[in-house]
């Protein structure tokens, strides 16, 4: 169509629309003198005007939108560019990593994709893609192989050898490593670091996660070239910066706190130095087990790579090799200037050390001494091990060691949070349990105490959804293990789901109330979940005990309006006196409703009476209804499990005495909790001092019997699951008496 | 923040006439839009447009420096997506239209077959090849269809793109339409 034609076509259209529809026609064919073909045209487009329209705002957008998310989901089953993709095989801060083929080379790749996050900058994507090509120039036997950056479908990627292992810092969550060990992946690792490093490539992100043992044994580090894209530090960032970041936004990768180095903590320019700074610190926790600077929070963390000495590995362990002290003091100086020049003379004394350990260095270097994968641990309970160790060392439990010489108080709880701190001490205190303690029912039965006490803190309820994916990621883990069976017909959730009538009974008994009630309270997991079907239409009630989806409803509630206040908390027994009667200080002159369940505390009939007593001594009183709900059926394993597990209701008096013993009120709730043989306890008070003596009792006070602790059997667990947490103490304002500390060390093996 | 000073600044040098900004932003947003789509495309029913143009309009309040920017920009970051959007449906029909043909179809899963039918593909198709021959002849139409269908705007917010008047983009659209609805018969999507 010719431009002219089509401007006066335009016209045409335009003039004729001006016109009453009648006189178009006569108006075009005037117009058009003669031009048949002109005034089809003219006419057509008129008529199509006309016609009844079916865009309303109907586009395609949407649809576009559709297409770009099935073409990113069906990355997980397709292809990329050439490859095949086979299955994702991890995440992590710098994307998701799948298991690829490459089919014109007939081998197994990993693809990494970058995330969208570190791509902003588009003189950073450059940069990245000029180191990860110089990286992918290096070739050396510990060094994962980079053989392709690439773009597909908007999504930057790399290639890269695939290696069939287990990165360290699984192997470290296995077992313990052996002194030779460790100097052995110490002199690959710092191998890898001598040829990156004569090629000009510093890692800056040296850590466990990114150390792989190949099942053949040898090391193989991951991910050079790669940190160039997270490292924003040189460009603008400073120390604050960098803890605002770390802080703030957990999704972004900075580099592990702890294995940073001091220059790289400030914001600094790094050197090829920085690498055996965080070398040293794999190598320190290889040695001892734990890093040298830890805290509850990056925060304390970043404080302690800058300020702190490391502890003296003497401290950590017996027999230190003369050499290996001195080796880290090197590569952990906090002044680079003093740490090894070069990563050459790094390795010229590791391999001395690793002589004087009667390793041949050489044979190490190729790779013919291996590092076994497997310990005798069950592949089940190394899983979950492992797994646990992860949420454990990273955002929940800081062992009692943490504490030493820390104390102080951040923050008060927020009485709201209560409920989060059940759910993460109920979930992680049984597995806990189960795992270190397998063999609880028969030491109960040989009336051996066993000492666990796991605190864990209210910061999980900050990180709701990691514990969510905790959980649901747990019971896949666990299952078809008998331990899930066993939690769950302990607690009855199994039987509360199944069972309908109970729904019914509630219903009916919830009808007996002679008004509604202003506040109700909820006891026992069975109940629950028709508790909360009337907390959502709007009866305020404060729930003892939770399944898991009350759990995440609650949470969900929580969030929409904190101003509900939900309290959920699991009071077993006695402490549930203490529960109802901070309700009723904290809401006075409200009616109470309580519904429990008798069932659960079949076991002690003493404790149905004394709680129906209890609670009819409060004032005002409580309307109190019981609800009686299927007993579970156990056999006599479960019965004797959850005849520990309730037996919490001993607790009573000991609270008792505590708050008697201090003329301050008791502002917060107790939670309490007693699982075969172990306690799990958590406190709220406003005063310190009662928060001490809490936590006091807590390491001290024997659940079962009322003796203190240093009096009873000792039965050592196999790791050290006794402590409560710093962030805990915190959290609680409890502070640890430095004597409460020594003396609970010495449980601990 | 360091990422929403690009595509700010760029946005900027585009619409000051600097038309190698574009190069640098098509692929920034391209990326944003994946993002989108696969962040929370998930749950709610994915092809509403509303849905999806309210997403990309947050997108955008998140990304750009809304003190530097200026308030046509967010037409101009519109205008791109829909560029963007064009051209990946246009891949989409025709990878479906080759697939068809070589009777591959089992490739495509079941809910790609729902969301995307195969008179869609051959639709995208024909208003592609239509809108191609229209901005021989007149690209402001042209671009008028690609924002308003591809991009999902407004008369008001294409109109701010083009630096036209409302009512000219109206007046452009019908004859737009029309066209498309002659060349398109029963295909046009208008």
């Amino acid at each position: 169509m010719e431009i002219e034609r089509w401007h006066q076509i335009e016209n045409l259209f335009y003039s004729a629309l001006e016109i009453e529809k009648s006189e178009r026609e006569q108006f075009l064919k005037r117009a058009c003198d003669g031009d048949a073909e002109l005034f089809q045209e003219v006419h057509s487009l008129l008529v199509a005007h006309e016609q009844p329209g079916t865009f309303v705002g109907n586009s395609a957008f949407g649809l576009g939108m559709q297409v770009l998310k099935d073409e990113q989901t069906n990355l997980q089953r397709s292809t990329l560019g050439h490859y095949k993709i086979i299955k994702p095989i991890g995440s992590g801060g710098m994307g998701e990593v799948f298991l690829a083929e490459d089919p014109r080379l007939g081998r197994k790749v990993a693809i990494k994709l970058l995330p969208h996050s570190f791509l902003e900058d588009p003189s950073r994507i450059y940069r990245f893609q000029q180191e990860a090509r110089a990286a992918s120039s290096i070739s050396h036997p510990n060094i994962a192989h980079i053989y392709e950056i690439g773009v597909e479908a908007g999504c930057h990627f790399t290639s890269m050898e695939f290696i069939d292992g287990i990165t360290l810092r699984r192997l470290m969550d296995q077992r313990r490593l052996e002194l030779q060990e460790a100097v052995n992946i110490a002199l690959q690792v710092g191998s890898a670091l001598v040829a990156a490093h004569k090629s000009g490539i510093i890692h800056r992100d040296i850590k466990p996660e990114n150390i792989m043992i190949h099942r053949e044994g040898h090391i193989k580090v991951l991910d050079f070239g790669l940190a160039k894209l997270t490292d924003r530090i040189s460009d603008h960032w400073n120390a604050t910066t960098i803890i605002d970041a770390v802080e703030t936004q957990p999704g972004v990768v900075m580099g592990s706190p702890a294995y940073m180095s001091p220059e790289q903590a400030r914001g600094l320019e790094v050197d090829a130095r920085t690498d055996i700074w965080s070398l040293g610190i794999v190598l320190y926790e290889m040695v001892t087990g734990w890093t040298p600077f830890h805290g509850s929070t990056n925060m304390d963390v970043l404080a302690g790579v800058l300020k702190e000495e490391p502890t003296p590995i003497i401290e950590h362990i017996d027999n230190v090799p003369p050499g290996l002290e001195k080796i880290l003091k090197k590569m952990l100086s906090k002044d680079k200037d003093e740490r090894y020049l070069s990563s050459s003379d790094m390795i010229t004394d590791l391999k001395k050390l690793a002589r004087s350990l009667q390793l041949n260095s050489d044979a190490i270097l190729d790779h013919e001494t291996r590092i076994p994968l497997r310990s005798n641990i069950p592949q089940h309970k190394q899983q979950t091990i492992g797994f646990l160790k992860q949420w454990i060392s990273s955002i929940v439990v800081t062992p009692i060691r943490d504490a030493r010489g820390k104390k102080g108080i951040e923050r008060i709880l927020a009485l709201r949070n209560v409920f989060a701190l059940f759910v993460a001490t109920v979930t992680l205190a049984f597995l806990l349990n189960e795992i270190y303690q397998n063999q609880a029912i028969q030491i109960r039965k040989q009336k051996k105490i066993v000492h666990i006490a796991i605190v864990l803190n209210g910061e999980v309820y900050y990180t709701r959804n990691i514990m969510q994916g905790f959980t649901s990621k747990l019971d896949q883990l666990l299952e078809p293990t008998p331990y899930v069976a066993h939690y769950e017909s302990t607690t009855g959730v199994a039987e509360a789901k199944q069972n309908k009538q109970n729904e019914a009974a509630f219903k009916s008994l919830l009808a007996k109330f002679p008004s509604k009630p202003d506040y109700l309270i909820s006891v026992g997991t069975q109940v629950s979940e028709y508790a909360y079907q009337h907390y959502l239409n709007d009866i305020p009630i404060i729930f003892v005990g939770v399944t898991d989806p009350v759990r995440s409803g609650l949470i969900r509630s929580y969030e929409k309006d904190p101003s509900r206040g939900t309290i959920a908390g699991t009071t077993w027994g006695g402490s549930l006196k203490l529960f109802l009667e901070f309700f009723t200080q904290a809401f006075p002159g409200r009616t109470i409703g309580y519904v429990y369940n008798p069932g659960l505390y079949h076991q002690d009939e003493l404790t149905k009476d004394s709680l129906l007593a209890e609670a009819a001594q409060i004032k005002p009183p409580l309307t109190i209804i019981p609800i009686q709900v299927d007993k579970p059926q156990m056999n006599e394993e479960q019965q004797a499990s959850a005849d520990m597990f309730f037996g919490g209701y001993y607790w009573a008096k000991h609270f008792q005495e505590l708050i008697s013993s201090n003329k301050k009120p008791f502002v917060a709730t107790e939670i309490s909790n007693v699982y075969k043989g172990g306690a799990i306890a958590t406190f709220g008070t406003d005063s310190i001092e009662l928060g001490s003596i809490a936590a006091e009792r807590l390491l001290y006070v024997n659940l079962m019997q009322g003796t203190p602790l240093s009096d009873l059997p000792i039965i050592k667990p196999e790791k050290p699951v006794i402590g409560i947490n710093l962030s805990t103490a915190r959290q609680y304002n409890i502070s640890i008496s430095q004597e409460v500390i020594e003396r609970a060390d010495k449980v601990i093996p | 923040m360091t990422q929403s000073h690009g595509i700010t600044e760029l946005l900027i040098q585009w619409s000051d006439g600097d038309e190698s900004a574009l190069n640098q932003l098509m692929p920034l947003v391209e990326r944003e839009l994946r993002r989108l789509a696969r962040n929370f495309m998930g749950k709610e029913n994915p092809g509403h447009t509303l849905q999806a143009t309210a997403l990309v309009n947050e997108t955008y309040l998140k990304l750009v420096d809304q003190k530097r920017a200026k308030w046509q920009n967010r037409a101009h970051f519109f205008a791109i997506a829909a560029q963007i959007m064009r051209r990946i449906l246009l891949d989409y029909a025709k990878k479906r239209h080759r697939a068809k043909r070589g009777g591959q179809m089992q490739q495509v899963s079941i809910s790609e077959r729902l969301a995307f039918s195969d008179e869609k593909s051959e639709e995208l198709i024909a208003l592609d090849e239509a809108l191609v021959r229209l901005s021989a002849v007149d690209p402001l139409k042209s671009k008028i269809i690609e924002l308003r269908y591809f991009g999902g705007l407004s008369v008001e917010e294409t109109a701010e793109v083009l630096e036209i008047a409302p009512i000219t983009v109206m007046r452009h659209w019908k004859l737009a339409k029309a066209w498309l609805r002659c060349e398109m018969g029963s295909r046009s999507p208008f």
